[in-house]
C-alpha cells in the first residue's frame, strides 16, 4: 500500500460551517450545500490530498472517526426535545457519519468501497487495517484513507481544542510514492507486542524512529524506546492529545520526516494494541 | 473468497422472538408483530407502526434506556457463543466486528432529554465514541481480539459480515463475532418520519402501491470461522461493498451501482450469475429502493431472474442491524426447507413487473444472493451458501 | 392581503427557503414566479428540500401533508405566498 499524497488540516472550532466552506472553495469549484461541519472537514482534508490528482474512479474511501458528527446530532436532539418538531430532514440525514466520505466519493468521482469504520481509541489503526485487508486481497487497488472529528461541545479542560482531517491517498503501484504503509499488526496485550518487538529489529537500526500514540503513558513510552533502540519521533505535545490525533502523528511523519521509517505503537484503554510501520522514502 | 466464513454460532432478537425456532416460525406462518407508536414528541396525532422487539413490555419505550439496551446485546451475544461453544482461548481472541446506524443514540438522547428538564438547558452532550459498544461487549466477556465498527447506515453490520469473512478468509483471524444493533430511538423513528419515508399503509415491497418503510429493532450475533469443508450450515462466499454518487438519500433508478455491487460479490465468491438459488433483496418498501434494485437486478438477471424475497414485512427495517438480523432469519428458514415469504406483496409496480416470493417456498440447499442499500449510497452484497 | 402581493411576506419566504436549503443565494436572486422545482428552476432543489421547506413553513401555521400537495403550493414563490396567507 504505496503512499502518494499526504494532507493535514487542524482547525480550532469554527463558530458557523460556512467558515469551512470558504476554506473548501479553495480547493475545488463544486458547490457544497445541506452539509455540516463534520462533512466539511472531511472534504477539505480529501480534496487537499489529492490536489492536482485525479484518483481512479474506482478508489475506494476509508473514514475513520472516533465519534462520527457531532454537531447535527445535538440539532437534530434539540429539534426534537426542546421545539418538540420534527427534525430537519437534511441534519437526520446528517446524523450518519458515512455522508461524509459519500460526499468525498461523488465529489471526487471516486466510485469504489465506501466505508466509516471506528475502533475506539484507535479508528486511523482500524480502517488502515481494513484498507490492508483489501489491497492484500486484490478487492482494492487506490483509496483515500481519512480520520475526521469535530471538536466535542466543550466540558472542560480534558476536551481537546482542535478538530483535524487526515488523509493518506494510497495506490497499489509504487511508481512516485513518497512512502508505503508497511506494517498494520495488531496485538491483545502489551506482551505480545513487546514480544514481536523482541524477536527480530523491527526497523533498519539507524533509520527508524519510534512514535507513540496519546494513550500509551510515559512510562510505557520510555519502555518502548528502550526495547527497540529507537528515537522518538514526538507529535502529541504539539496540539496536546485529540481525537485524531494518530493521524495526525503519521501524516506529520509523512509529510516532514527525512527518509525514515517509523514504528508508531498505540493503545486503546483496555490494552490493545496496534502497531503501524510505515517507510517515508 | 468462496467457502470462506461459516457460521459457527448465531442469537437473535427480533418482533417475532428471540428463539430462533420459534423466529422462523413465525416467518413461516407469517405472523409479524407490530406495534404502533404515537408521533406525540413532535406535536402530531398521527401514529406510526414499528416492529418492536417482542420482549418489551408496556412502558418499556421509556424505562432505563442503557440497562436495557446493554441488557437485550449481553443476552444476544451471550447466546451466540454459547451455540458457538468456543474454548475459552479462542472466545479470548475473537475480533469483534460491530455494525449499527444509531449506535448509542438511544441512551445518549435520554440523557439529552433528562438534563433538559431538569436544567432547562441543552446538554452540551460529550458522545462516548462510536467504538465504544464493541469494547463494551469485549470487556463483558473477556475478549481481547481487535474491534472494529461499521457505520455506513443500513448497510453496517452487512459491511462488518464482508470484513469479518474477508478477515478469516485471508487467514488473519481464525473466527470473528459478527454483531448488528439497532434499537428504537426517537432521533431516528422521528428522522425517517421527517423523510416520509414511513409507511402508513401497511408494509408492501415491491409492490404497485408500497407506501414506506417500517422500522424494527433488532439484535443478531453470529460467530463466523474459517470454513472446516464439511456439508452442513451456513457459509458466507463472498461480498462486496460500492458507493453510487447519485444522491445522498436515494440510489440511482436505473440500478447501475446495485448491479455492479451484486456482480462483484458474485465475482468475489466465485459464483456466476446463473447458479444464485435466490435472492434477500434489501427491498425497504420505498418508492425508490424498491425500483432501483428491481432494476439492479434485472440489470444482473435478465430474464433468468432467480426467486427473490424481503424478510423486512416479518421483522421490520432493522437498519444498520439488517446485514446480521436478515441473515440469521434467512439461513435459518432455508436450513428449516423454505424460501420466507414477502408479506404485504400483492400488486406488481407496473414499471417493473417482478414478483417476490409470497408464501413459504420450499427452498434449501443453494447459493443466496443477499442485498443491503443505506443512505450514503452503500452498497453491499453478499453471497451465502446454505449446505443443510 | 393576498400573500403573492405581500412584498415582505414573499422575501420572507425567500429566506427561508435560502436558509432551510443552505443556498448561495440572496432573496433578491429568487424570481417571484420562476418554478421553484423542476425543468427551468434555477435553484436546483429536491425532495428533500421540498420536506426541509415544509417543516421550516409549519412556524407560519400551514402544514403540508402530502407530496402533490407540496408540488402545487411551491410551484413559486407567487403560490407558496398565496398558500401561506390566502386572503
Amino acid at each position: 500500500m504505496f503512499i502518494h499524497a499526504v494532507s493535514q488540516f487542524v482547525t480550532p472550532p469554527v463558530e458557523h460551517p460556512r467558515i469551512l466552506k470558504e476554506v473548501l472553495k479553495g480547493y475545488t469549484d463544486t458547490p457544497f450545500r445541506r452539509v455540516n461541519t463534520f462533512i466539511l472537514l472531511a472534504l477539505i482534508g480529501a480534496h487537499r490530498c489529492v490536489q492536482g490528482r485525479t484518483p481512479s474512479g474506482n478508489a475506494s474511501v476509508y473514514l475513520t472517526t472516533e465519534s462520527g458528527n457531532l454537531g447535527d446530532t445535538n440539532n437534530v436532539l434539540d429539534q426534537l426535545y426542546r421545539q418538540r418538531s420534527l427534525p430537519m430532514p437534511f441534519s437526520f440525514i446528517n446524523t450518519m457519519s458515512n455522508t461524509a466520505p459519500f460526499y468525498v466519493a461523488q465529489s471526487l468521482n471516486v466510485l469504489g468501497r465506501n466505508l466509516s469504520i471506528s475502533g475506539r481509541g484507535l479508528s486511523f489503526e482500524r480502517g488502515l487495517e481494513l484498507a490492508r485487508l483489501d489491497f492484500d486481497s486484490g478487492s482494492v487497488e487506490e483509496a483515500l484513507i481519512g480520520a475526521v472529528d469535530e471538536v466535542p461541545p466543550e466540558g472542560g479542560a480534558a476536551h481537546p481544542a482542535v478538530a483535524g482531517s487526515f488523509w493518506i491517498y494510497v495506490r497499489k503501484a509504487r511508481n512516485g510514492a513518497l512512502g508505503e504503509v508497511a506494517e498494520v499488526r495488531s496485538f491483545p496485550d502489551r506482551e505480545a507486542l513487546a514480544a514481536w518487538c523482541a524477536d527480530r529489529p523491527v526497523l533498519p537500526p539507524g533509520r527508524g524512529l519510534l512514535a507513540c500514540g496519546a494513550a500509551v503513558s510515559d512510562e510505557e513510552r520510555t519502555d518502548w524506546q528502550r526495547r527497540t533502540g529507537l528515537s522518538l519521533f514526538d507529535y502529541v505535545d504539539d496540539y496536546g492529545p485529540f481525537d485524531t490525533v494518530t493521524a495526525y502523528g503519521v501524516t506529520k511523519f509523512l509529510e516532514t520526516a527525512p527518509p525514515a521509517s517509523l514504528l508508531h505503537i498505540n493503545r486503546n484503554g483496555q490494552g490493545r494494541h496496534v502497531a503501524l510501520i510505515l517507510n517515508r522514502y | 473468497m468462496r467457502n470462506a466464513a461459516m457460521i459457527r454460532g448465531r442469537a437473535i432478537a427480533c418482533a417475532l422472538g428471540e428463539d430462533l425456532d420459534a423466529v422462523v416460525r413465525g416467518a413461516r406462518e407469517m405472523r409479524p408483530r407490530v406495534a404502533e407508536l404515537p408521533l406525540s414528541l413532535a406535536g402530531l396525532e398521527e401514529v406510526r407502526p414499528y416492529y418492536l422487539l417482542s420482549r418489551r413490555g408496556p412502558g418499556s419505550l421509556g424505562a432505563a434506556p442503557e440497562t436495557f439496551f446493554y441488557e437485550v446485546l449481553f443476552d444476544t451475544v451471550a447466546r451466540a457463543l454459547a451455540d458457538a461453544s468456543l474454548r475459552a482461548a479462542d472466545l479470548r481472541d475473537l475480533a469483534i466486528f460491530f455494525g449499527s446506524t444509531a449506535i448509542d443514540i438511544p441512551v445518549y438522547e435520554h440523557a439529552y432529554e433528562q438534563t433538559l428538564r431538569e436544567t432547562s438547558r441543552p446538554a452540551a452532550m460529550v458522545s462516548s465514541g462510536y467504538g465504544r459498544i464493541a469494547d463494551e461487549v469485549a470487556e463483558r466477556f473477556g475478549i481481547r481480539g481487535p474491534a472494529y465498527t461499521f457505520t455506513t447506515a443500513c448497510t453496517s453490520s452487512a459491511n462488518a459480515l464482508l470484513y469479518a469473512a474477508a478477515m478469516i478468509a485471508a487467514g488473519r483471524i481464525p473466527r470473528a463475532l459478527v454483531i448488528g444493533y439497532d434499537l428504537f430511538s426517537h432521533l431516528g423513528f422521528y428522522g425517517f418520519e421527517s423523510l416520509r419515508l414511513i409507511a402508513t399503509d401497511g408494509y408492501r415491497p415491491f409492490d404497485r402501491r408500497r407506501s414506506g418503510i417500517i422500522m424494527g429493532e433488532g439484535c443478531g450475533a453470529v460467530v463466523l470461522e474459517a470454513d472446516d469443508g464439511g456439508d452442513a450450515g451456513a457459509v458466507l462466499c463472498g461480498g462486496a461493498n460500492r458507493v453510487d454518487a447519485h444522491n445522498v438519500t436515494t440510489h440511482a433508478l436505473e440500478g447501475g451501482a446495485i448491479a455492479q455491487v451484486m456482480r462483484d460479490a458474485l465475482a468475489d465468491a466465485e459464483v456466476d450469475a446463473g447458479a444464485v438459488t435466490a435472492i434477500k433483496a434489501h427491498g425497504t418498501g420505498s418508492e425508490n429502493n424498491d425500483r432501483m434494485e428491481g432494476n439492479g437486478m434485472v440489470r444482473v438477471f435478465g430474464d433468468a431472474l432467480p426467486p427473490f424475497t424481503v424478510l423486512k414485512p416479518l421483522i421490520g427495517h432493522t437498519v444498520g442491524a439488517s446485514g446480521v438480523v436478515e441473515l440469521i432469519l434467512f439461513t435459518a428458514c432455508l436450513q428449516r426447507g423454505f424460501c420466507p415469504p414477502t408479506l404485504g406483496f400483492g400488486e406488481a409496480d407496473g414499471a417493473l413487473l417482478l414478483h417476490p416470493v409470497t408464501e413459504p417456498r420450499p427452498m434449501s440447499r443453494g447459493v443466496y444472493l443477499l442485498n443491503f442499500f443505506g443512505f450514503g449510497g452503500n452498497c453491499t452484497a453478499l453471497v451465502a451458501a446454505v449446505r443443510g | 392581503m393576498k400573500g403573492s402581493l405581500d412584498n415582505d411576506l414573499k422575501t420572507d419566504l425567500k429566506r427561508l427557503i435560502i436558509d432551510a436549503c443552505d443556498l448561495d443565494a440572496e432573496a433578491s436572486d429568487i424570481d417571484d414566479d420562476g418554478p421553484l422545482f423542476g425543468r427551468g428552476s434555477q435553484l436546483g432543489l429536491d425532495s428533500i428540500d421540498a420536506l426541509q421547506i415544509s417543516i421550516a413553513v409549519q412556524k407560519y401555521g400551514v402544514k403540508i401533508t402530502d407530496s402533490k400537495q407540496m408540488r402545487r403550493v411551491m410551484a413559486s414563490i407567487n403560490t407558496f405566498a398565496d398558500f401561506i396567507r390566502p386572503e
